[in-house]
Order: C-alpha cells, then sequence, then structure tokens
C-alpha cells in the first residue's frame, strides 16, 4: 500500500526544470617522510621538503536537452611537491585539463582536453595512467560522425599535455571503423562477426638542426581486422612509421613497423586467449626529443601479464619500443562445484606463459654500426626474433572454497629478468642489445621462482580477515624475500592492515632489512579516507579492496579520496 | 593561473552555484560508447534493465578485489536475480594490454553477468571513478542512487538489501 | 547530401596531412660562418651531469660535436649536481671524486634537475611549474642553431690579465646593451676547468678510468645566482664589473676558463655568454 502510494505521487508530480548535473571526484596524498639510516644510510633519497603532497580536483557537468547532450569538465592539479616516485616533472599547480563537448545524433564534438584511442593504440592513443603520472591529453579538437549504423569516423587536431605545458609537435589523425554486422542487413543475423578499421596519424614538428636534414611531417597509420564465430574470435592490427629520428631511436632514420595480434577462444567455464606482437621502432612522440613518459602519441601494450601481489610486482615487464616481439598464452578454467578440483563449492584456474625477445638487427652495410646516428641503423625483417631474452613468466594460480567461510587461492610463478635490459634493484639496466650480443654475461638475467599463498576467512557477518603469505627465492638481484599481509575488514567502513616484507636473502647483509608497515582506512562509500605508516618498499601495495603504486620510503602518509 | 584558466573557473562556479540552488530530478549513466568482448560499439544509453534495479561495477582483470567483489555476487546471483529481477552489468576498464582477455577472463570465471570494456576510461571519467572496484545502483528509472568505492566481505549483503529496497519501491537515501 | 559533409571534411583533412621521407639524413655542405656585421648571440649549455651517470657520455659528446661543427657559437658549462646516486663519490666502486659544488647544488634546485643528462640551453623556457626549461641533449644542436640566429639584446666584452705566478685572475667585464631593454640584469662570473682525467661510467655500464671531464662548473665568483648589474638601460649603455680573484691550487689554470653570461631575472633567459680561457690572458 506504501509502495504503491509513493509511487503515485511520484507519478503526480510535475516534471521539475533540467539544469544538467554535476559531479566530480578529488584526490589527495600526502606523506610525511622520516629519515631511516638502514633503508637509506646516506639520506640522499629523504626530500628536502620533508612532507611531500599532491591532490587534484575533476568535475563534470552534463546536460541532455532535446538538441542533444552537452557535458563540459575541468581538471585542477597541485603537486607541491611530487611524491617520491612519481615523475618529478610535475611540480606546480594548475587547471590542467578543461573540455566542452557536444552530442547530437550521430556527431560528437570535443574542444578542449579530450582522450582517444586508434584501434589498440599502436598509431594513437592518449591516456592518463594517474598512479604513474602518465597523462598526454590531447588539447584540440575532436569530430566523432556516425553516419549509418556500423559506420564510425573519427578526426583529430590538436598539440598533448606534457607537465603544465604543451609539446611543440601538432597532432593530427583520422580514424575509420566498419562493423559489418551493424552496417549491412545481410549480416546482422550471421553468426559470423566481422569488423575492420583504417587509422592515420602524423605530428608536424618544426626542424632547425644543424646536422640533420629532419622531417617535420611523420606519419604513421595502421589497419585492424577483426573476426569472430561463436566463441571464437581473431583480432589483428598492423601499423607502419615513416622515418622519426628521435631521442628514443637514437636518430636513425628507419622506418618502423608493428603489429598485434590476438585470438581468443571461449566455452562455457573456459576461456584461451593468446597474443603475438612485434615492435620495430615504434616509440612515437609529439617532440622528437622527449623522454620519460612525456608525450607519447601511441601505445605498445606489454604481452605480459599484469601481477599486483607485491613480490611478484617486483619484476614488471615493459615493452621495449626499439623493438621486441613478445608472445602470450594464458588459459582460464572454472572447476565446476562438486569436482575433485572444485571441491564443493568450485573454483578456478589459471594458467599463463609470457615471453619478450629481441628482434634481430642486422647492420645496413660493413661500415655502419648498428644504431649509428644519422643513418637507418639497422635492417629488420617482420617476425624475425634476435637472441636476446628479454623476459619470461610462467604462472599457475588455483583458487577454491576450502570451506563456507574460507577461500584461498594460490599462485606460483617462475621468472626469467633480463636485468641488463629492464633493470632492477641491483642493476641500473638500460644496456642496449648490442653490447649484450658481444657479452650475453652482461644480461645479468635474474631467475626467480615465486609463491603467493591467499586466503580469506569470513569470521562473521561483515566481518573478514585476509591474509597474504608471500615467497620470492632467486640467487640474483637481491636474493629471498618473504611478506607476510594480515587485513581486517569490517564492512562496510574499516579496515585494518598490517604487512611486513623482509628481505632475509640479501647478498648484502646490511640489506637483509624489515619492511614494516600499518594500515587503517575508513570508508563511507563515496569518500575514503586511509592512513599508512611504516617503510614501504617498491612496489604495489593492496588493501582495504584498493590496489595502488608506491615508492620506497619511510613515512606515514595519508590518503584521501571522494567522488560526488 | 592564465586568463583561461580564471575564465574556466568563473564559468565553473556560475554553474555549481546555480546547481546547488537546483534539485536534479536524478542522475543517469553518462552517455559514452563501450565495447563488447566481441568488438561491437555500444552506447551507454543503451543499457537498461527494463524499469528494474541495476548495479553498474567498474572492474579490471588485474584489480583482486573487483573480481573478489564480482565473484561473491556469483554464487548468489541466481537468487538475487529470481528475487529483485536486478541485472550486473560489470564494465571493465582494461586497456589494450588486458582487453583481450576480458571475454575469456569471464568465462573462466563463470560469471554470468553483461560485460562491457570501457578500453580508454571515457565512461570512468564521466563517471568521476578514481580507484576500483567501484559499484554503482541505479533504480527503475536509470537513476544513480547510490555508489560504493571499494570492497570488503559483508559489501555485498549491502548492496543486495539496497536492491530488495528499490524492487520493492522504497527510497534509498543518497550516498 | 547532409550525410557526405563529414565524410567529405574528412578527407580533406586526409589531402592536407603530408608526410616528409627523407632520403639524405646528414646535412651536405660547410654551415656558413656566423655574420660577422651582426653581434652573435651566443647559447649558453649547462648540462647537468655525473660521473656514475651512465647515459651522461653521451650529452658531453653532444657537447664536442656542437663544439667542432659549430665552433664559437656556444658556451658549455658540465655542472655536476643531481642525484647523490650519480654524483657523489663512490671510492670502493674507483669513483673518487668530489665534483660537486655548493653553486651546483643550488642551480639544480632552483631548475628542478631531477634526472640525469638533463640540460639547459641559454634556460629557454623557463616557467614556475613543470620543467620546460630542461632539454634533453639530443635538442642541443637546434637550440644553439635557433639561439644564433637572433638577434643579440646584449654585447660582453672580456679583458683582463691572469697571472700565474700569484695565480691573481683580473678582468674587466664590458656589458653593452644593443637596445633599449627593460629587463633586471644578472651576471654571472663562472670558472671551469677542463681537461680533468678521472673514471667515468659509460652507456655499457663499464668504468673508464682515464676518462677526461671537461669544462666540469667549478665556482662562481660572485654566487650561484650572479649579481644584478641594471634594470634596464637604453641602447648603448654599457656596464661594467671588474672583479680580482685568486685561483686555487687545486685547479690547473691552464685548463680554466671564465664563463660569463648576462640573464634577464625574472624569466631566467641568458641573453649573451661569452667565455675566455686563462691562458689566453
Amino acid at each position: 500500500m506504501m509502495a504503491a502510494a509513493s509511487s503515485l505521487k511520484l507519478q503526480a508530480q510535475t516534471p521539475e526544470p533540467n539544469y544538467g548535473s554535476l559531479h566530480g571526484n578529488f584526490q589527495f596524498d600526502g606523506y610525511l617522510y622520516f629519515k631511516d639510516d638502514e633503508l637509506d644510510p646516506d639520506g640522499s633519497d629523504y626530500p628536502d621538503e620533508q612532507f611531500l603532497g599532491q591532490g587534484f580536483a575533476n568535475l563534470i557537468y552534463q546536460r541532455t536537452q532535446s538538441w542533444g547532450e552537452i557535458t563540459a569538465g575541468l581538471r585542477y592539479e597541485n603537486y607541491q611537491n611530487p611524491i617520491l616516485g612519481y615523475p618529478p616533472g610535475f611540480v606546480g599547480e594548475g587547471i590542467t585539463y578543461r573540455f566542452l563537448q557536444w552530442k547530437r545524433d550521430r556527431l560528437d564534438i570535443t574542444v578542449g582536453n579530450f582522450y582517444e584511442q586508434f584501434g589498440s593504440g599502436l598509431v594513437h592513443r592518449t591516456y592518463e595512467e594517474r598512479l604513474l603520472g602518465l597523462d598526454n591529453a590531447m588539447d584540440g579538437i575532436r569530430l566523432k560522425y556516425t553516419p549509418i549504423d556500423g559506420l564510425y569516423f573519427k578526426g583529430i587536431l590538436g598539440r598533448q599535455r606534457v607537465y603544465f605545458t604543451k609539446g611543440p609537435g601538432v597532432v593530427r589523425g583520422i580514424d575509420a571503423e566498419v562493423n559489418l554486422n551493424e552496417l549491412l542487413d545481410s549480416w546482422a543475423e550471421k553468426k559470423n562477426r566481422l569488423n575492420f578499421g583504417l587509422s592515420f596519424t602524423s605530428k608536424y614538428q618544426e626542424a632547425n638542426d644543424p646536422f640533420y636534414n629532419l622531417p617535420e611531417n611523420v606519419g604513421a597509420g595502421a589497419a585492424r581486422l577483426g573476426y569472430g564465430f561463436k566463441g571464437l574470435s581473431l583480432n589483428t592490427e598492423w601499423a607502419m612509421k615513416i622515418n622519426d629520428p628521435s631521442a628514443d631511436n637514437g636518430y636513425i632514420f628507419k622506418p618502423g613497423g608493428g603489429s598485434i595480434t590476438t585470438v581468443n577462444y571461449t566455452a562455457k567455464g573456459f576461456g584461451f586467449s593468446g597474443a603475438y606482437k612485434f615492435i620495430d621502432n615504434m616509440s612515437f612522440r609529439s617532440d622528437r626529443n622527449a623522454g620519460q613518459f612525456e608525450l607519447f602519441m601511441n601505445y605498445l601494450p606489454p604481452t605480459t601479464k599484469f601481477h599486483t601481489y607485491a613480490l611478484p610486482s617486483l619484476y614488471p615487464y615493459a615493452t621495449q619500443i626499439n623493438g621486441e616481439s613478445g608472445l602470450q598464452l594464458e588459459f582460464s578454467f572454472q572447476l565446476p562445484k562438486e569436482s575433485w578440483l572444485g571441491g564443493k563449492r568450485g573454483g578456478s584456474l589459471g594458467l599463463n606463459y609470457s615471453d619478450a625477445h629481441s628482434i634481430a638487427k642486422e647492420p645496413v652495410d660493413a661500415e655502419t654500426s648498428i644504431g649509428q646516428s644519422g643513418t637507418d641503423g639497422y635492417q629488420t625483417q617482420w617476425f624475425k626474433q634476435g637472441d636476446i631474452r628479454y623476459f619470461q613468466d610462467i604462472n599457475v594460480s588455483y583458487a577454491r572454497s576450502l570451506s563456507k567461510n574460507f577461500k584461498a587461492t594460490i599462485t606460483y610463478f617462475n621468472i626469467e629478468y633480463n636485468q641488463g635490459i629492464l633493470g632492477s634493484a641491483t642493476n641500473s639496466g638500460g644496456l642496449n642489445d648490442t653490447v649484450i650480443l658481444n657479452d650475453p654475461s652482461r644480461a645479468d638475467m635474474a631467475y626467480i621462482n615465486a609463491v603467493v599463498f591467499e586466503g580469506l576467512w569470513k569470521i562473521k557477518p561483515k566481518h573478514s580477515l585476509r591474509f597474504e603469505v608471500q615467497g620470492l627465492f632467486t640467487e640474483q638481484d637481491r636474493g629471498d624475500i618473504a611478506m607476510l599481509l594480515l587485513e581486517y575488514s569490517i564492512a562496510p567502513n574499516w579496515f585494518f592492515a598490517i604487512q611486513d616484507i623482509w628481505n632475509y636473502g640479501n647478498a648484502d647483509e646490511s640489506r637483509r632489512l624489515h619492511y614494516p608497515l600499518l594500515s587503517a582506512g575508513y570508508n563511507t562509500g563515496t569518500t575514503r579516507f586511509q592512513l599508512n605508516m611504516g617503510r614501504q618498499q617498491q612496489g604495489i601495495f593492496c588493501v582495504g579492496g584498493i590496489c595502488r603504486v608506491v615508492p620506497a620510503s619511510t613515512s606515514m602518509g595519508l590518503t584521501i579520496t571522494s567522488t560526488f | 593561473m592564465d586568463q583561461n584558466q580564471r575564465w574556466a573557473l568563473l564559468v565553473f562556479g556560475c554553474l555549481s552555484f546555480g546547481l546547488l540552488q537546483a534539485q536534479n530530478p536524478g542522475d543517469r549513466l553518462p552517455q559514452a560508447t563501450v565495447k563488447t568482448p566481441e568488438g561491437k560499439q555500444v552506447s551507454t544509453a543503451e543499457i537498461s534493465n527494463q524499469g528494474k534495479p541495476m548495479v553498474v561495477s567498474m572492474w579490471a582483470t588485474w584489480c583482486k578485489p573487483c573480481i573478489r567483489e564480482l565473484s561473491t555476487i556469483k554464487d548468489s546471483y541466481a537468487d538475487w536475480q529470481a528475487e529483485t529481477g536486478v541485472k550486473v552489468v560489470a564494465i571493465s576498464i582494461d586497456d589494450a594490454r588486458n582487453s583481450a582477455k576480458v571475454g575469456p577472463f569471464v568465462q573462466g570465471e563463470g560469471w554470468e553477468y553483461e560485460v562491457y570494456i570501457d578500453e580508454n576510461g571515457d565512461l570512468k571519467r564521466l563517471l568521476n571513478v578514481n580507484t576500483i572496484p567501484h559499484t554503482f545502483l541505479l533504480d527503475g528509472n536509470g537513476n544513480i542512487v547510490w555508489q560504493h568505492n571499494g570492497y570488503a566481505s559483508g559489501d555485498e549483503d549491502i548492496l543486495y538489501e539496497l536492491i530488495q529496497k528499490l524492487s520493492r519501491g522504497e527510497a534509498i537515501e543518497i550516498h | 547530401m547532409k550525410n557526405l559533409f563529414a565524410p567529405s571534411l574528412i578527407v580533406l583533412l586526409l589531402a592536407t596531412i603530408g608526410c616528409d621521407y627523407i632520403d639524405q639524413p646528414l646535412k651536405t655542405g660547410v654551415l656558413p660562418p656566423p655574420d660577422t656585421t651582426q653581434v652573435l648571440r651566443k647559447a649558453l649549455i649547462e648540462d647537468f651531469t655525473g660521473h656514475r651517470c651512465k647515459n651522461c657520455p653521451k650529452a658531453s659528446k653532444e657537447i664536442a660535436r656542437i663544439d667542432s661543427l659549430l665552433p664559437g657559437r656556444s658556451i658549455a658549462v658540465a655542472i655536476h649536481a643531481g642525484s647523490d646516486a650519480f654524483t657523489a663519490p663512490d671510492p670502493t666502486n674507483g669513483y673518487p671524486t668530489e665534483f660537486r659544488t655548493p653553486e651546483g647544488n643550488l642551480l639544480q634546485q632552483f631548475f628542478r634537475v631531477s634526472f640525469q643528462p638533463a640540460g639547459m640551453v641559454s634556460r629557454l623556457d623557463y616557467t614556475a611549474s613543470g620543467v620546460a626549461q630542461l632539454k634533453y641533449y639530443t635538442s642541443w644542436p637546434s637550440l644553439v642553431s635557433q639561439i644564433n640566429q637572433e638577434v643579440a639584446e646584449l654585447k660582453i666584452e672580456i679583458n683582463g690579465d691572469y697571472e700565474p705566478s700569484n695565480r691573481l685572475l683580473s678582468a674587466t667585464v664590458q656589458s653593452t646593451l644593443l637596445s633599449q631593454s627593460n629587463r633586471d640584469l644578472y651576471l654571472c662570473l663562472w670558472l671551469c676547468e677542463s681537461g680533468i682525467v678521472a673514471p667515468q661510467l659509460q652507456p655499457d655500464d663499464t668504468r673508464d678510468p682515464d676518462y677526461v671531464h671537461n669544462n666540469v662548473f667549478r665556482t662562481s665568483l660572485n654566487s650561484a645566482f650572479g649579481q644584478q648589474i641594471a634594470s634596464g638601460g637604453a641602447t648603448g649603455e654599457q656596464i661594467n664589473t671588474s672583479f680580482s680573484y685568486f685561483v686555487p691550487s687545486a685547479y690547473t689554470a691552464e685548463n680554466c676558463k671564465l664563463v660569463v653570461f648576462v640573464y634577464d631575472n625574472a624569466t631566467q633567459e641568458v641573453l649573451q655568454a661569452e667565455e675566455v680561457s686563462l691562458d689566453s690572458l
């Protein structure tokens, strides 16, 4: 009766004027650092400011009318100064993102800042990875037009953001995608799925180098195809870039090329995903002299599994933009209830294999060394793998419920990691392929075995205890490391965690340290406060339902994040 | 702050002042384009549950708490649907590195939700999502009436109480 | 008809996007010498470097290249300041030299240098937020070239004498305004030493024990940020700055040079730079 009465009341009200909606979010991270003689004997990592804090706030306004939908937004960022581990170029404050977007029927126009991706991003992707400090937003115009269902056009023009200013290069691009199942009536009911796309981007950057004839206009194009039939799907994208001498590739004039192919097969309770990638000289930035995370125009995804457990994530893989070939195979199985492996309540099994290798490079001629500036650099053949292994990762994970209130996951990792190329705690990395080909021992390969046991125990309704026991075993780099994490949550508001990482196997006795960490948090649902205290090791930290990247330090940190 | 920034702040100041005076009839899911794991483009305006409550959960294949939340709901999903007709829409923010694996991953976990991929974070930005998991509850009219960030064991029971309230036509305190 | 508007717009866009295919990467021919009728605006290259920074020799090579192919158009200074991991001495691993200086550290902090190699060319693009003033070494030739093509606002002449017997350097710097200026001008007098043989980490991670360090910043004669010489002035106005300085015995005076430059305190931009080697005085 009450329900009926209240719903009637809603219907009887006159429609209210539509002023649109205003929403936003904000986040603040502040760290008070303490001098720690064990962790950092000469105090060189200790920041002079002692307290480092940064924050941002986003505001978005949306309004839908009969003539279309308007969205406007802006973001204010403040870094006084950036926290340890964050790209140091983010120093200062200002409004770094603002845009106005109008959508109507089949047209979508954005002016100001925007993020866009063509295909899988091989020739154009602008995005933000806030935790890493990567933001290469475009500032300009974007036009999206869908003349008929199944045909999608995009056009972009502008410059990219770098810290608090714009890059020098002007970026323009167009993309067209066709989805046959939506476009053609004859395909609408077909079991086969087919879509394909073409993209082209180019940049213009003035050149007045006294030594080289540098190309001011550099273009890259890509073609992609996606096919699916029932549980099978195949996606492939091929890209080519003309000569683009840059700081990344040492000013060589060789064109670049890349290809990514993924094959998936799914059936009830089973999934397979395979990816193969070949990249040659595909670093593409809108400033030929930029470095680090600045001004990327494209995105070359790593074909490796992203690990979030603290110890295995000490050895992550990052795409070698100047050349690599990678393969990944991943299997997921759902273990049914009442089966031997699944137990009473079922479980899941995962298998992953990833491998990354160098590409085969031959000298251009007898007098030119590989990678020599002002020349073509080297010659390659499509899909010809090189002799250097950059990375290999084999994992098995097994998860199931052991009882009504206890669920556990155990994962095994076997990682081969090329420290000379990728860098680690004991090796600054960044070596050239040529150095390693001349002397393979310079690769300084690390052979790692790691095991993670994670359990979740529901003690009583709303009270749960999650724990992680991790062990990483290696004879190279920092040696063996062990970790224990206990996290107690009281839904929906509280969590408390205590964690210790112990590098007991370090060859250097003075570095056999404990990294203890205490955390507590309060969550109102849309706002959360989190306090961390202790010694944080470099890595990923997952507590209280959230995962974040943190640098090594001894500190007391406060994070406040809110969505409104 | 330069001229541009001052102007932008002024415009926003006026807008927000104006809006604070106004009553919003309700906020719908912002309009953005997401993809299905099969590669078809879908507008979020088309995602609905025909007058019944809907849960929209932002997740990723690398986010363990997100997977815990969605796996826990999976055990009771059939019962939830039978009692309230609720639909769970799981939108992944996996980028090109992992987006191809979303389909196989979902099958391997045995989830029966409606799954989409927000590859470049367009919907995530419009929803002002900072960290995941971030779960939204929409009423029968498609208005966002509740949202929650983070997951701890037991949160799904609180979510279900709210879903039951909505299906009975009761109002929920706006979070 | 309406449906064709957007696609044709896109085709038009496509038509305007060009591509520059380069057949001859290296510029041939000799670069024309600088125009001697005009005062050349010389660039100041400040290279923040470190003896344990493995990519830093690439930047030093770039400076040597600029010097040999564009002689007399730039003045280079190598400042050893930044992360201790790159600049501090490490005697146990064969890097005993202390190259750091208090002034170098102050400059590094002010200009927010946090990675190496990083450099500034005439301190262009300095702003309160961000690090636009830090230029990657591959861009230095273009920037030097760009600065050389600009009209110099200032002329610097150094007249002086170095007496080896008592190690006294005495000189007068004449700064002449070539056009009306309302800038807040500061003058810096720096002493740099070349030919220092000390270990340096190389890009292939090996240690070169006999590496020759050049243009190393040793000290400033008038503090890290210099002294004010004028706050504007008329065309032709000349400001004279005289000084005398005893060169410490730790430095090999014949390998030293005096670097003089004038910058605008508001924008930090270096308007003109000059150098003179002590053994030519």
